[in-house]
C-alpha cells in the first residue's frame, strides 16, 4: 500500500468518526497532512459543541418553511371512499355495471319487439 | 422467462369486457378508435334503418324486415365482443396506447354511447317509426286474439306521415284515461254521419256490411261463431271480419263525427267498449296504425303460429 492511500484511508475514517487501531495512530502522528486533519477537526467539535452549550437560536419562520417544503400529510379517508376501495365492493359494483350495461343494449336492440305498452292497460 | 401483461399491452378480457359494455368500446381500448365508432354507429343505425324500410316496403315484409334488423343489430354487438377479445389477444405485447387509451375516455365514451347514441335512436324508432303493442282483451277479435303482439305505423299524425282512413285499425289515447291506450277500427272520419241499426252500420247512408261468414278460416276461431254471427265490412282499404253477439241487445245510434275527430268500434262488437259509449275521439289521440302480427300466443292455445305474419287491414 502507498503512503499516500494510506493518509486517504485513514482521513476517511477519522472524517466519519471510525475508531483508528493502533498502527493508524502511530500513522496520524508521524504523518504532518494526517495530523494536520486530525487536528482542525477537533477544533471544528470544539466549536460545535461551544455553539450547542450557547444555545442556539431558530430563525423566525424557521418551522414553517421547513413543513411548507415536506408533503402534505394524506388526508383522511371517508368512510365512503374506504367502502369503495374495498375489493369486494369493487367487483360488485363492476358486475352490476356491466349488467345494466347489456340490459340497456339488449333493450335498444330488442326495441322493436317488445311491446311498450299492452293495450288497455297503463302505458 | 413468462411475464404478465405490461401496462402496454391489452389483455383480452378487459376488451371484451369493455365490448359487452358498449358496442365499439373494446376496439378503442385495442388502439382502433374509427373501428370502434363504426361498430357502434352501424349497431345503431341499422334498426332504425329497418324499421325505416319496413314501412316502405311491401306490407307483407314488415315484419321480417324489422326481425331481420334485430337480428343484424345482435350480430354486430356479438361480432364487436368478439373482434376486440381476438385483436387484444394479439396485441399481448407490444401495444402503443393512444391518447384515447385512458380511463376517463373510456368513461365517457361509455356514457355517451348509451345516453346519446343507443337511447335516443332506440327513442326515435319507437316514437315515430314502429312500436309493438300486446293485446289482452278479446275486443277486436276476430282480427286480432288476446296475447297478440303487433307492430304498428307511428307516422300518423307527423308531418309526412300517414293518414287516417276508414277501416283502419287505430292504437290511440283513451279519452277517459288518457294514461291507456285502446285499439280499435276507425269507422267514421271529420263529417262522416254514422248511423247504427242493430248489426247494420251506415257511414253517410252507405251500408258497409256485406255478406255473412260462416267459416273464420280457423278452426279455433269458428267457436266464436256459436254465440256470434259474422259479417264482412267494407272500409276504405278493403273488407275485414265483425262479429256480432246472436242474442245481443244491439241499440241504435245516429251521430256525426265532429270535425279534427273520427268515430271507432271493435271488431268484436258486444265486447267491445268504443265510440258508442265513449264518443268520438280527436285524431290527435291516435298514436299509431296497426300493420302486423310478429308473436300470438295464449295460456290456452300456446304460440299460435298460423297468426305470425298476419296483416291488419
Amino acid at each position: 500500500m502507498s503512503v499516500s492511500t494510506s493518509c486517504n484511508t485513514i482521513q476517511e475514517r477519522i472524517v466519519v468518526g471510525e475508531a483508528l487501531d493502533e498502527a493508524s495512530q502511530i500513522h496520524v502522528m508521524a504523518c504532518a497532512s494526517c495530523n494536520r486533519l486530525v487536528t482542525e477537526w477537533l477544533e471544528l467539535d470544539s466549536q460545535v459543541a461551544e455553539g450547542l452549550d450557547g444555545g442556539v437560536t431558530v430563525p423566525d419562520g424557521f418551522a414553517e418553511r421547513v413543513m411548507a417544503h415536506l408533503a402534505p400529510l394524506p388526508a383522511a379517508v371517508s368512510r365512503f371512499e374506504n367502502l369503495l376501495g374495498r375489493r369486494w365492493v369493487q367487483v360488485a359494483l363492476t358486475q352490476v355495471g356491466l349488467a345494466v350495461a347489456i340490459a340497456n343494449v339488449l333493450r335498444f336492440v330488442f326495441a322493436s319487439l317488445v311491446p311498450g305498452a299492452s293495450l288497455g292497460g297503463v302505458r | 422467462m413468462t411475464t404478465g401483461p405490461t401496462s402496454h399491452s391489452r389483455r383480452p378480457l378487459v376488451a371484451l369486457f369493455a365490448g359487452l359494455l358498449l358496442p365499439g368500446l373494446g376496439q378503442v381500448y385495442n388502439g382502433e378508435p374509427a373501428r370502434g365508432a363504426a361498430l357502434l354507429l352501424s349497431m345503431a343505425m341499422v334498426l332504425p334503418s329497418a324499421a325505416w324500410l319496413a314501412l316502405r316496403g311491401p306490407r307483407a315484409l314488415l315484419a321480417f324486415v324489422i326481425g331481420a334488423g334485430v337480428l343484424a343489430s345482435l350480430a354486430i354487438y356479438i361480432y364487436s365482443v368478439k373482434a376486440a377479445y381476438r385483436t387484444a389477444s394479439r396485441l399481448r405485447d407490444g401495444f402503443s396506447p393512444g391518447p384515447w387509451n385512458r380511463s376517463v375516455v373510456y368513461f365517457v365514451l361509455f356514457v355517451f354511447g348509451h345516453l346519446f347514441v343507443l337511447n335516443p335512436l332506440a327513442g326515435y324508432a319507437k316514437g315515430n317509426l314502429v312500436e309493438t303493442f300486446k293485446v289482452p282483451s278479446a275486443s277486436m277479435v276476430p282480427t286480432i286474439l288476446p296475447g297478440e303482439r303487433f307492430f304498428a305505423d307511428k307516422r300518423v299524425g307527423h308531418l309526412g306521415g300517414i293518414k287516417v282512413r276508414r277501416g283502419a285499425i287505430a292504437v290511440f289515447l283513451y279519452p277517459n284515461d288518457r294514461t291507456m291506450l285502446f285499439v280499435k277500427r276507425i269507422i267514421g272520419l271529420p263529417g262522416d254521419r254514422i248511423d247504427i241499426d242493430g248489426t247494420q252500420v251506415k257511414v253517410n247512408g252507405i251500408d258497409i256490411r256485406g255478406a255473412e261468414v260462416h267459416d273464420l278460416g280457423d278452426p279455433s276461431l269458428n267457436g266464436w261463431l256459436g254465440e256470434h254471427q259474422a259479417f264482412r265490412e267494407s272500409g276504405d282499404g278493403g273488407g275485414y271480419t265483425v262479429l256480432w253477439r246472436k242474442d245481443g241487445k244491439h241499440e241504435q245510434l245516429s251521430t256525426v263525427v265532429p270535425n279534427g275527430h273520427v268515430f271507432v268500434l271493435g271488431d268484436n262488437r258486444d265486447t267491445s267498449h268504443d265510440s258508442r259509449h265513449f264518443g268520438t275521439l280527436p285524431i290527435a289521440d291516435v298514436t299509431a296504425v296497426a300493420r302486423q302480427v310478429w308473436f300470438s300466443a295464449d295460456a290456452h292455445d300456446g304460440i299460435r303460429l298460423r297468426r305470425i305474419g298476419r296483416l291488419l287491414d
